[in-house]
């Protein structure tokens, strides 16, 4: 499983944030699902997964709920909230500044 | 919408910790399940699928510790343990935290009950937009007088002109009787006009309120609104009496409706029971009479519209009305006051606040002194626990660590001791609006926490808790691991700490003195008036008023009736001789016409001289002991169809009549135009307003009852023995018997009157009560505090004397040292005490009375006060540092 480190500092955030917005889920779908969606490029870990559910929803980005789940037992789903979905946007607008800009250093001439 | 969800998880974390826990666990749980399945699905065995799951997860408590401080747990699980090791460590020395906790209560306390009492006097009005209300009074240019209320005209002319309020209304308060099912209540009403519950917006809480549609003057039909206290009081809060039929002052009203709840008129410090249209209060004369100040007035400044605004807009009207109306606006100004601020009412340079002001700072001090003390307690601790810190910081407690858990024990001394505090305030509060009945004024204080003094005494718990933890922890912070670890600790190394100790108790000091000054300023206030020539013999007198007006006699029956109380009252064993007078001395209320000698022009407020006027029966001033100097008193044959006669005081005889005769003489007043009074007697000039002692007195006249109608009179009675509060019950009795229907009330001495009354001497003596209970509580707290660091100075410098007496030192000399060092404290803290009163005198020069700031006595008293009891207090512990065993302090260690 890859490391938090291998993510750009804040990335993880986002990419819960982008998740959650599809539907409710719990942490472990919200971990498969981004690895789907990365084509099996990024894992995450529930090591640096919990902790950063647990800050989103103190910021009040997502909201937490208890439910059953596919597989017929209790699990906690987070939800996007309105000011989470505020914060989506601006993130993914930042990210979208940054990877540009990375992208033209880093790409050849 | 954000913050709320932000305050509802943070307060879940604080009180559901359990239940977070849980879900942590099981959040964690489901996570392993699903690896597990997982594993198991690619074809591990159960066991190798869990082996496998669970390496994966890796340390699960390391990420759930992760996951609680994202949330925010780890701080609040450290201030919990904090809190827990507080408590414990309070608890484990009992006699230190009662100490502590006690001394701030004492600091609190006080400036609980000022807080309270100060908010409740200027709590805003419980109407819309409160702050928009405004209060007009009447100034005469170059005049520093303020007049409570306006001319009815000049208030119609400023409603209609000025542009700067949305609503204006006319009232006044008016006594009442008012008789329902066979009993008379005798209330205060608020006679309105027809805009007053419009300018104000309220709604009725029952039926309906007096309407603009009444009437301009509240309309001629006789309705009634009641209060909502005195209708839940008198009526059980019934709305049946919506429609009823009442009698007030003998005539039958309808009571029409009930104002809301809290409301209580627009007289702070006073409660109004019912309200009636201003046309029935007053009567029209009055009301037309441009020159008689009739109403009071509150008006609702437009949204938007400043203060200022409004006192250009009005200075406008008012010029032109001078324009208009000469004989009696000639000069008059009106000035706008805010209401929430001009309490009770308009004053100049807003006394009402300066006082509260000045009393906030005075229970301030005390509150400084305290922390100051409990500051000493901790302090003192604080070095036998230099030693816990040491272990503390070398186990790893981070300097963050140290500082907090000062603070956190700061802050429960401090919850505790100003709770404590609060709770003793606020009864005191409240025991204080009920116990200080003035005389003849039925004192009304809402008291009750609001969020506006919950607020005050919370940053007061924050300030003193810092005051009290701040210093500690910064101590605390600059312990290393190993310097307090190796060695006992006799602290004779802190020269600082000492000074810091000393400069405590000496700041302690130097606040007692300020408070003792004031008290002095205001009890050499009060002995000042107190002993101040009257012009009267205000002893043996006992007061009684009488309103038979209240069950609706008229005037011919209210004479006769008064006739018959002369006779019996003179007839009762005790009495000496009695008198009846619309007036007393130092009451609140009066008449002021103005007059002018016979020959000049018709009196008006720029024509006339203004005087008091007094209503009063024959032996007046052979009752009140005036002596008549020249010509004779009123007799039974001044008579209602008599030609009109008066007495007059010196001072009005020389300013009317200089260098002539006054016997004899005739002139006319203001209030009667159309009458002339012969001067048939000359009195002694008398002392009736405060503003008159100690300056001259104001000119004034006397007439006849029996030439003028007065239903509510007081009957004053002169009393063969020293004791007149005796005849009390009797004359009560007396005047019962001849109509039990009619209510006697405000029985008391004259003297009380005097000495009591808010017109008397009642704010004076008020006030050096007040300031007194505060001086000795301060002086206490100081005493204390000295003593507490005078006793510690010898603990601490045991060992030094002790070498110092082994060294051939007197026993004496030591004694001597140590009392000088009582001395410096006391020395020091007197002068910074005294300077600052010379400024709090300053401050408060305005409600002092013959006395000046610096009043020199007051300032030697407090002086030798403070010197002698530093002494007492420098005395035993410097008895018991004379006392060491050299020997045995040499041995010790």
């Amino acid at each position: 499983m890859s490391k938090p480190t291998d993510l750009v500092q804040g990335t993880l955030d986002l990419l819960v944030l982008r998740v959650v917005a599809l539907e409710s889920m719990h942490g472990w779908a919200i971990a498969q699902r981004i690895r789907q969606m990365s084509n099996e490029q990024l894992r995450v870990g529930q090591s640096a997964l919990y902790p950063a559910l647990h800050k989103l929803e103190q910021q009040g980005w997502i909201e937490a709920e208890w439910a059953v789940s596919e597989n017929n037992r209790r699990a906690k789903y987070y939800t996007l909230t309105s000011a989470g979905r505020k914060a989506l946007k601006t993130e993914t607008a930042q990210w979208e500044r940054l990877s540009a800009a990375v992208s033209l250093i880093v790409k050849p001439a | 919408m954000r913050w709320t969800r932000k305050v509802r998880l943070r307060v879940r974390s604080l009180f559901r910790r359990r239940r977070i826990e849980e879900e942590l666990a099981e959040e964690f749980r489901y996570h392993l399940e699903r690896l597990v399945d997982d594993y198991v699905a690619a074809g591990a065995s159960a066991e190798n699928a869990r082996y496998a799951a669970l390496r994966e997860m890796g340390a699960m408590e390391l990420r759930k510790e992760e996951c609680r401080e994202a949330r925010g747990l780890r701080l609040i699980d450290a201030l919990r343990g904090d809190v827990r090791y507080s408590v414990r460590q309070l608890r484990k020395y009992p006699v230190f935290t009662a100490a502590a906790v006690l001394t701030l209560a004492l600091g609190v306390g006080p400036n609980a009950t000022m807080a309270t009492i100060i908010s409740s006097v200027f709590r805003p009005l419980p109407v819309a937009d409160a702050h928009q209300m405004t209060v007009l009074a009447t100034t005469l240019a170059g005049n520093p007088r303020i007049w409570q209320r306006l001319a009815f005209a000049d208030y119609q002319d400023y409603k209609t002109s000025s542009a700067a309020f949305s609503d204006m209304a006319a009232w006044d308060l008016t006594p009442v009787g008012l008789t329902a099912d066979g009993r008379t209540d005798r209330l205060l009403a608020t006679a309105v006009s027809g805009s007053y519950f419009s300018t104000l917006r309220l709604d009725p809480a029952a039926g309906r309120l007096i309407l603009p549609s009444d009437g301009e003057l509240g309309g001629s039909e006789p309705i009634v609104v009641l209060s909502h206290a005195y209708w839940t009081r008198r009526f059980g809060g019934s709305a049946s009496v919506v429609g009823r039929e009442v009698r007030i002052d003998g005539r039958p009203f309808t009571v029409i409706g009930v104002a809301p709840e809290n409301f209580h008129g627009t007289f702070t410090l006073l409660s109004s029971d019912a309200y009636l249209p201003l046309e029935l209060a007053q009567s029209s004369a009055r009301l037309s009479n441009r020159d008689v100040l009739s109403v009071r007035v509150i008006a609702r400044l437009k949204p938007q519209m400043a203060l200022g605004q409004a006192r250009a807009s009005i200075d406008t009207v008012a010029k032109q009305l001078e324009q208009d109306h000469p004989a009696t606006n000639a000069g008059r100004r009106v000035r706008a006051y805010s209401e929430g601020l001009a309490r009770p009412e308009p004053q100049n340079e807003s006394q009402g606040l300066v006082l509260a002001a000045l009393f906030l700072m005075l229970v301030g001090a005390i509150l400084l002194i305290a922390c100051a003390n409990v500051l000493g307690l901790f302090l003192a601790r604080g070095l036998g626990r230099a030693r816990e810190m040491a272990i503390r910081v070398a186990l790893g407690a981070s300097r963050w660590d140290l500082v907090r858990l000062c603070l956190v024990e700061a802050l429960v001394i401090g919850l505790l001791g100003a709770s404590a505090g609060a709770v003793a305030g606020l009864a005191a509060a409240r025991g204080l609006a009920t116990v200080a009945a003035l005389p003849g004024f039925p004192l009304f204080l809402d008291v009750r926490l609001d969020w506006g003094t919950l607020a005050y005494l919370a940053a007061l718990l924050l300030a003193s808790t810092l005051l009290i933890g701040l210093l500690p922890a910064m101590r605390a912070s600059r312990v290393g691991p190993r310097s307090d670890l190796s060695e006992s600790n006799t602290s004779t190394n802190g020269r600082r700490r000492q000074l810091i100790r000393k400069g405590l108790a000496a700041a302690q000091m130097a606040g007692s003195v300020v408070l003792l000054v004031v008290c002095g300023l205001f009890i050499r206030s009060l002995q000042g008036l107190q002993s101040a020539d009257l012009g009267f013999d205000t002893s043996r007198v006992l007061l009684a008023s009488v309103d038979p007006g209240a069950v609706g006699y008229d005037t011919g029956r209210a004479r006769s009736f008064y006739e018959s109380i002369d006779a019996a009252l003179k007839a009762l064993p005790g009495v000496e001789s009695a008198a009846t007078s619309v007036f007393v001395p130092f009451g609140s209320g009066n008449s002021t016409p103005y007059v002018a000698a016979d020959g000049q022009q018709l009196p008006s407020s720029t024509t006339g001289l203004l005087v008091d006027s007094h209503f009063v029966s024959g032996d007046y001033f052979h009752v009140i002991g005036t002596p008549v100097l020249r010509g004779r008193s009123f007799t039974s044959l001044d008579t209602a169809g008599s030609p009109k006669v008066a007495v007059v005081n010196e001072t009005l005889a020389a300013r009317l009549w200089p260098g002539n005769d006054p016997l004899g003489q005739r002139f006319r007043t203001s209030s009667d135009p159309d009458s002339r009074f012969e001067v048939i007697g000359i009195v002694r000039d008398a002392r009736y307003r405060r503003a008159e002692i100690g300056g001259p007195a104001v000119p004034r006249y006397f007439v006849s009852l029996d030439q003028f109608n007065a239903a509510t009179r007081t009957v004053h009675v002169r009393s063969r023995s020293a004791a007149p509060e005796t005849l009390a019950a009797a004359v009560q009795a007396t005047i019962r018997r001849l109509d039990p229907a009619v209510p006697v009330y405000d029985v008391y001495t004259l003297e009380r009157q005097i000495s009591d009354s808010g017109g008397g001497f009642g704010g004076a003596k008020g006030a050096a009560m007040v300031t007194g209970v505060l001086g000795a509580l301060a002086l206490a707290l100081a005493l204390v505090g000295t003593y507490g660091v005078l006793s510690f100075t010898v603990r601490a410098r045991t060992r030094e004397i002790g070498i110092r007496l082994a060294l051939g030192l007197e026993p004496g000399r030591v004694f001597r040292m140590l009392l000088r060092e009582t001395w410096s404290i006391a020395v020091l803290g007197v002068s910074i005490g005294l300077a600052l009163s010379l400024a709090a005198g300053k401050a408060m020069e305005k409600f002092l009375f013959g006395v000046v700031p610096y009043d020199p006595v007051t300032l030697l008293a407090v002086a030798i006060v403070m010197g002698s009891a530093s002494t007492l207090i420098g005395f035993l512990p410097a008895h018991r540092a004379a006392r060491v065993n050299p020997i045995e302090t040499l041995r010790y260690e």
